[in-house]
């Protein structure tokens, strides 16, 4: 035992430890999404959770010493970390990275690899703490484990929540704080406790000359709108969506559907970013009549002063546009709360009350959520075009869940559609389209073909396409409206019933007739041959695959990069490209952090291939398991932010109590590690098969009751999963301790990988069959414990 | 110190090392000269440019004459003639040159005709019109761009361009009507006024997509009669399978 260091202090600097690492990790994403972009974030932020297996690989390497200096080691690191997060905050800063640039430019890779090593170092020395202990106080492993486990759900909870409150580099304070408490419970000494004293005292006012302004790289929509003449950044609100900054510029002009055509002026705007990149424009009050000369009015030209449901409500360019057209009532659904504060206070005036609640319903929560909770019917459902075109163009979404444009939603969303009335989508216009075509196909899903083809009108513009879906056949005087409106904006007519190929892609020529033929041919059964045969992947979105932006295929390789080369990259899917690229630096960066330290040391220690599966099966298991459920139960309380902390921080906290329980249980461990596995299985097929069920009976609570049952639906399967990792760690403890360390760095790198692989499953084949694949995992791991490791 | 320490330190500072290499190259390596960059320039035109299928004869002059070099900042100076955009600042860059190339042919800017660029940026487009004959008239909403290309323009006597700071989505009335127009900065959505200001039968085009992605160019063409079509060209099929 350490001296002076009682399992009690290890236990709590383990849990202040983790709950610091798991926040950092969150605030990390967040602030990157900001500087670069969201699927660099994810790229630079995968690569330093490295950190955690790097940390076994350097215990293997050192063991004797680390073992011999524990509580000094303990003692030294929260310093270490809080002095290595904060040169990260400038390092990050200076180190000239972008990320556009990467294909391009070799060394905007080294910049990369460099940035990712430097953030390393936090995780590092975190992890070191973590599995030193583990090492060092081979008694205490469910204890440590338990510490270690409700730490990081403890962490992932109050970041969260402090995002309504306060900004990343007041955030980074408190983690840096926080950490710096966890060396007095690590001192041995008065003169270390002194100094952990000194330091503190010294830390908060050093840290409050911290930087205010977020580094955002020079190409993202807002800095490039920020170096026009005159510009400012007028306001700024950080939130649980991120960055929500509103520009205020003589010259920004945006409405990407407007007709070429449109005699009238645009009104003085207001540009609106969230994390940077362009997400619509606040419109001020005044003459209005241009509303009429974009695509996604179409709809109003069809239905006399509807009611209407605005998904997305944004700057509230959707909202102006039904009070134009004179709707008898507009509800608005908007999840981004800074951005309803922002416009029912500071641009209220400008804006005309847009957001005004007695011109308006306006409902803060998520477009689907309301959707599945709502009994309301709505004349016109119109989900407006909010992300921009550089971020769809190069698929940073590609990677993100969207429930809203999945073939259940769209059910869901057409069930709301009162007799007569309308669903709009607009989406914008790739070449080859994509998205926009995915769309087309979703909505052919979700309505059947044959209901499908009496009920469907596509338009377009050069740059963006309007969907129309009618619960109900499209009347002839209606089409004949739809005719004119297009033929006075230059728009092009891409499907209406009874269209025939001569009356399209007329105007704005696109080399392909993409619209009328994916049409034609996803409305007469033909659909399956069209997939496969299109050159991006448009198979409709659903809840188990719910990636509408991805649309990426094998076959682009074949057809587009190999004979083009690199004139052919604009066309990729960044996301999803990135995320491969992810995936194979972290194999091999893991292979060779987990194999050179053991050969180096020259351990003897037998049974390294079962260690290596049992430790690596349980990572992927786990991250497997953790990331399917969070898709499930984002379902159950459509709120992103709160899912993430609920589902986050049960999984942690329960199966840290898991580990635990199984203390107390008379089990042999053997027969512990098998009740465990049959239990998650059991537990996740009994989920799987009642999923609907679930989901119909949450949506009668309001959301704080829908958490606490989501945290206690949890609790069932991530117990049992608390179970297999301290039962293996201490067996191996027993059986060559030198091999235990190694153990904590193997599972560390393969929960990293684990994730990056969760969602490249998920995304080909389904959340579903990640889902069995961590059974698969557990089984394996069940085996390989059963036969044992040496 | 033993062996087995000496590659402990190693396997933990090898791969911190090897992060340093790459920049460290840079110092060794010396700048090129102006004919060196001839080269460059010459192959540059022969192989991004010809071999994608761009033939108009003037247009392959002005790639040929004018010194890329000169419209990039110092320090990608080595990679102007490069087939890649290049940062030039201001979250702004210099388009590849192929696309410039292909912009300036399939708007048909030839001798005396009036051009319109709305965002000049280091001012090459420019260059390359002016190049060609075209009395071009060129906007930047940037101040420290407009500025700078100004000023390099004049050095470079480059007598026929005329470089405004100004907002670019009203056009420029006074020069009005344009033969053609080329828009380098795309804002949310083509300009309607910008149309306005196009002669019958003269030809627009914006390039589409990130900053260092042009995914497609949006070509617009007003006809006699003033009526505007617009047609979307995909950079991947103006090259020929052999152009790698």
């Amino acid at each position: 035992m350490a001296p002076g260091l009682s399992a009690g202090r290890i236990r709590f600097v383990v849990f202040v430890i983790s709950a610091a690492l798991i926040a950092y990790e969150i605030l990390l994403f967040k602030l990157f999404a900001i500087t670069y972009w969201h699927h660099f974030a994810s790229l630079i932020v995968s690569l330093a959770l490295l950190g955690f297996g790097a940390s076994g690989a350097f215990i293997v390497l050192f063991h004797e010493s680390l073992k011999k200096h524990f509580a000094g080691v303990l003692y030294v690191s929260p310093f270490l970390i809080v002095l290595s997060v904060w040169i990260n905050m400038f390092l990050s800063r200076i180190i000239s990275f972008n990320p556009l640039m990467i294909v391009w430019q070799p060394k905007e890779t080294l910049a990369l690899l460099a940035l990712s090593l430097f953030l390393m170092v936090p995780f590092f020395l975190g992890a070191l703490c973590i599995g030193l202990s583990f090492s060092a106080r081979r008694d205490d492993i469910y204890g440590i484990y338990f510490a270690n486990l409700a730490g990081s759900g403890a962490g992932s909870l109050p970041v969260l929540l402090t995002f309504f409150h306060m900004g990343p580099y007041e955030i980074l304070l408190v983690i840096s704080l926080t950490i710096l408490c966890a060396s007095f419970a690590a001192s041995t000494s008065r003169v270390r406790t002194a100094i952990s004293a000194v330091v503190l005292a010294a830390a908060v006012p050093a840290f409050l000359l911290h930087p205010t302004a977020i580094p955002m790289n020079s190409f993202k929509d807002l800095s490039v709108a920020f170096n026009q003449a005159g510009a400012r950044i007028e306001k700024e609100v950080f939130g649980p969506f991120g960055l929500v900054s509103v520009l205020e510029s003589p010259f920004y002009h945006y409405l990407p559907d407007l007709s070429l055509n449109c005699p009238f002026a645009l009104p003085k705007q207001k540009g609106l970013f969230l994390n940077g990149d362009a997400a619509g424009a606040i419109n001020s009050a005044g003459d209005t009549r241009f509303m009429e000369w974009r695509t996604a009015s179409v709809a109003y030209r069809l239905l006399d002063r509807p009611s209407v449901l605005i998904i997305g409500g944004g700057g509230g360019t959707e909202i102006l546009n039904a009070r134009h057209h004179k709707a008898q009532k507009i509800s608005v659904v908007e999840m981004n709360r800074e951005i309803v504060a922002l416009m029912q206070r500071e641009y209220r005036a400008f804006s005309g009350g847009l957001y005004d609640i007695a011109a308006a319903r306006i409902l803060v929560e998520d477009g689907r959520g309301y959707l599945e909770r709502t009994k309301r019917r709505f004349d016109l459902i119109q989900i407006s075009l909010l992300e921009s075109m550089e971020s769809a163009s190069a698929g940073v979404y590609s990677l993100n869940e969207n429930y809203l444009f999945t073939v259940e939603a769209l059910r869901t969303a057409l069930a709301r559609v009162a007799p007569g009335g309308i669903l709009s989508v607009s989406r914008w216009i790739k070449n080859p389209p994509r998205d926009s075509i995915k769309m087309l196909a979703t909505i052919i899903a979700a309505l059947g073909p044959e209901k499908a083809a009496g009920s469907l009108v596509v338009i377009r513009s050069w740059q963006t396409a309007t969907l129309l879906i009618k619960n109900g056949p499209f009347t002839p005087a209606q089409i004949a409206a739809v005719k004119d409106f297009c033929r006075e904006r230059l728009f092009d007519l891409c499907y209406y019933p009874g269209i025939s190929s001569g009356e399209t892609n007329l105007i704005n020529k696109l080399d392909e007739n993409y619209f009328f033929n994916a049409a034609k041919r996803l409305l007469s059964g033909d659909q399956e041959r069209f997939y496969d045969e299109y050159p991006f992947y448009v198979r409709p979105a659903t809840d188990d695959r719910p990636f509408f932006a991805h649309t990426f295929k094998a076959s682009f390789i074949r057809k587009y990069l190999i004979p083009y080369g690199r004139v052919s990259i604009p066309l990729l899917d960044w996301g999803y490209v990135l995320l491969w690229t992810a995936l194979a630096i972290l194999v091999v960066f893991s292979l060779v952090l987990i194999v050179v330290p053991i050969r180096i040391s020259g351990s003897s220690a037998r049974g390294k291939t079962s260690v290596f599966l049992y430790f690596g099966a349980l990572g992927l298991a786990y991250l497997f398991l953790e990331m399917s459920f969070l898709q499930q139960f984002i379902r159950y309380l459509y709120d992103p932010v709160f899912s993430a902390a609920v589902v986050i921080g049960s999984f942690l906290v329960y199966s840290g109590i898991g580990g635990l329980l199984s203390v107390k249980l008379d089990l042999s461990s053997r027969l512990q590690v098998r009740v465990a596995v049959i239990w998650i299985a059991g537990v996740v097929i009994l989920y799987l098969s009642a999923d609907r069920f679930f989901a119909g009976v949450l949506f009668a609570f309001p959301l704080g009751i829908r958490m606490a049952i989501s945290s206690l639906l949890i609790a069932p399967l991530a117990v049992p999963m608390g179970i297999p990792f301290p039962a293996g760690l201490s067996r191996v403890a027993k059986e060559d301790e030198n091999l235990l360390p190694w153990a904590w760095g193997i599972n560390g790198f393969l929960s990293v990988i684990g994730a990056s692989a969760a969602v490249l499953i998920a995304i080909s084949h389904g959340f579903v069959l990640v889902v069995l694949a961590a059974l698969a995992f557990y089984v394996l791991a069940a085996f390989v414990y059963s036969v044992g490791f040496l | 110190m033993n062996m087995n320490a000496i590659r402990k330190i190693l396997a933990v500072l090898l791969p911190v090392l090897s992060i340093g290499i790459g920049p460290a190259t840079n110092f060794l390596c010396a700048e090129p000269n102006e004919a060196s960059f001839a080269v460059m320039r010459e192959r540059m035109v022969e192989r991004q440019i010809i071999r994608r299928g761009v033939d108009d004869v003037e247009v392959l002059r002005a790639m040929r004459t004018v010194l890329r070099h000169r419209f990039v900042p110092r320090e990608v100076i080595e990679q102007a003639y490069d087939d890649t955009p290049l940062p030039i600042g201001y979250g702004q860059t210099i388009s590849q040159p192929y696309i410039v190339a292909y912009m300036t042919q399939i708007v048909h800017a030839g001798r005396n005709t009036g051009v319109l660029e709305i965002g000049t940026g280091s001012g090459y487009q420019a260059a390359i019109l002016s190049a060609i004959g075209a009395k071009v008239y060129t906007i930047e909403i940037i101040p420290e761009l407009a500025k700078a290309a100004a000023l390099r323009l004049k050095d470079m006597k480059y007598k026929n361009v005329i470089v405004r700071c100004a907002d670019g989505y009203y056009g420029w009335k006074e020069h009005a009507p344009f033969d053609a127009i080329i828009v380098t900065a795309a804002a949310g959505h083509i300009p309607p006024p910008l149309l306005k200001q196009l002669r019958p039968g003269g030809r627009m085009v914006i390039p589409i997509g990130g900053p260092f992605m042009v995914q497609n160019l949006v070509l617009a063409i007003k006809d006699e009669a003033g009526g505007i079509k617009t047609q979307n060209l995909m950079p991947v099929r103006f090259v020929p399978l052999t152009g790698r």
